[in-house]
């Protein structure tokens, strides 16, 4: 395989090479952080190649099991720098730097305490964010509208729970390990009622990919939702209604035999609506759950037994105190009826007129943007 | 909704346990380096708290429901971290270090395949 890794490495130092000249030098300078990381990345990447090619001991057949993952992880790292970091400095539009100056002004007005994410307007799966590259990514045209903008409060907390030995972050690292641990000895103590049973195998086998599921993947997603909550108010719990409705499946899933990447919907509504009534907007809060259940009988579906004993409201009600403790730590400003800020202010507006309006909202909404 | 923002995060640090665990093998292999190394000594502890309940912390949590969903259950993991500590280290050592390795790079392929949309 020596002479695979020659020309393989030798090919992939040139496509690294290649891509640093790709880095515009003339954007903005809300795309400095990003330019910058991916220069060092790159440079990072391509001293690490000139190992695996040229350092004696990558020759002999003992390490070539490494240098194979070695490589392989090279290649996975230059995909995504390629495919997005690179490709959202060298596409880079008016709309993203509107939006790189809207997300500056809702980082302000919510204190965030981390560098804020640039955005691109390059997604092809909705919202979501590059921990790695500190980039959000969101679909072409949303600049344009309002009602899915509260998600990008959710993005913004993904990074607060990946930053490492970050002190000004670590409270909301530490309530997210808190809730991790409550839900744990909660799914144990399932296990051991379980055990007692001497009952069928798949009930404990189903409680252990819950258990994988949630450290994986839902208590993140249930804590960026309640920072959405906390951070912007009742907005965040109406844009997860307008989600669902347009694009959610069974809102009551609950996977029996395989790992899933988030929680059901309805299981993050009432989480949500419990953060919203922690936070002071009961009023609010009764609403929503209102119009959640009226979309829910549309759905015309039922949960299975086992949906809640997958999410106890107990337990939701307390993820939603313990993320409301993380968010108070880090010094974030906390939504409240009576927030002034713009951005929180339209946001929290268009909902009101959404409902309010419901024939004249598009108009509405065009010279509201427009306003932005 | 988008499963990027969740895998991205979990891809990093899978990405930085696996880094972690080539270069100690590596360093096991040639030879070099001795207990006091501190990327050792970083493996060693992780290692050894994959055993121990409660689990101190978020970064173990994740490794260790990682390693129980990637290599058969019962292994003793905490036995490969003291045995890292040792002077020399068992060859059987760098064996269950490499059968680690090569289910975090399952892990870590999977996990951008799922990123980049393609699937499982």
């Amino acid at each position: 395989m020596n002479d695979y890794f020659t020309a393989a490495i030798g090919q992939l130092i040139e496509r690294a090479r290649v891509l640093r000249t790709k880095i515009p030098r003339d954007l903005p300078r809300d795309y400095d952080t990003l330019a910058q990381t991916c220069q060092e990345r790159l440079k990072g990447y391509l001293e690490r190649l000139r190992s695996l090619l040229e350092d004696p001991m990558f020759q002999l057949s003992a390490y070539q099991p490494e240098r194979l993952r070695m490589f392989k992880r090279i290649v996975g790292d230059l995909d995504i720098i390629e495919s997005v970091g690179i490709t959202a400095l060298d596409r880079a539009t008016d709309a993203d730097h509107k939006l790189n100056s809207l997300l500056e002004r809702i980082a302000r007005e919510i204190r965030y305490p981390l560098v804020t994410p640039v955005v691109t307007t390059l997604s092809q799966q909705y919202f979501c964010i590059v921990t790695d590259l500190n980039l959000l990514c969101v679909p072409l045209v949303e600049g344009q509208f309002l009602l899915h903008l509260p998600d990008l409060y959710h993005e913004l907390a993904h990074p607060l729970l990946t930053e490492v030995d970050d002190p000004v972050v670590e409270p909301f690292q530490e309530a997210h390990f808190d809730a991790l641990k409550l839900v744990l000895d909660y799914l144990s103590t399932e296990m051991a009622k379980q055990d007692r049973r001497r009952g069928p195998e798949q009930p404990s086998f189903t409680l252990s990919r819950w258990e994988v599921s949630w450290v994986k993947y839902w208590m993140v997603e249930f804590f960026c939702d309640l920072f959405g909550v906390f951070a912007l108010g009742p907005a965040y719990a109406w844009s997860h209604l307008h989600l669902s409705a347009k694009r959610g499946g069974d809102p009551f899933e609950v996977q029996l035999v395989s790992v899933s990447s988030h929680p059901a919907d309805d299981a993050r509504m009432r989480a949500m609506l419990f953060g919203l009534e922690a936070a002071g907007f009961t009023g609010e809060a009764v609403e929503i759950g209102s119009k959640w259940k009226q979309l829910l009988e549309h759905n015309d579906v039922t949960p299975e037994p086992e949906y809640f004993q997958c999410y106890p409201d107990e337990l939701l009600r307390q993820l939603a105190a313990d993320a409301l403790r993380g968010v108070r730590d880090i010094g974030c400003r906390l939504a409240t009826p009576t927030t002034p800020d713009p951005v929180h202010s339209l946001l929290n507006r268009a909902w009101s007129e959404f409902w309010t309006s419901p024939d004249t909202y598009s108009e509405w909404e065009k010279r509201a943007v427009a306003s932005i | 909704m988008s499963t990027t923002g969740l895998f991205s995060g979990l891809y990093t640090r899978v990405r930085e346990y696996a880094e972690l665990l080539d270069d100690v093998i590596i360093q096991l292999k040639s030879g070099e380096g001795t207990a006091r190394d501190p990327r050792r000594q970083k493996l060693a502890k992780l290692l050894v708290a994959l055993d121990q309940t409660p689990v101190a912390d978020l970064s173990t949590q994740l490794l260790s429901v990682l390693v129980k969903e990637q290599t058969a259950g019962g292994a003793r993991w905490s036995e490969v971290g003291r045995g890292l500590m040792s002077q020399p280290v068992p060859e059987t050592v760098i064996g269950r270090l490499e059968e680690l390795a090569r289910a975090l790079e399952n892990e870590r392929a999977g996990m951008l395949a799922k990123m980049r949309g393609r699937g499982s």
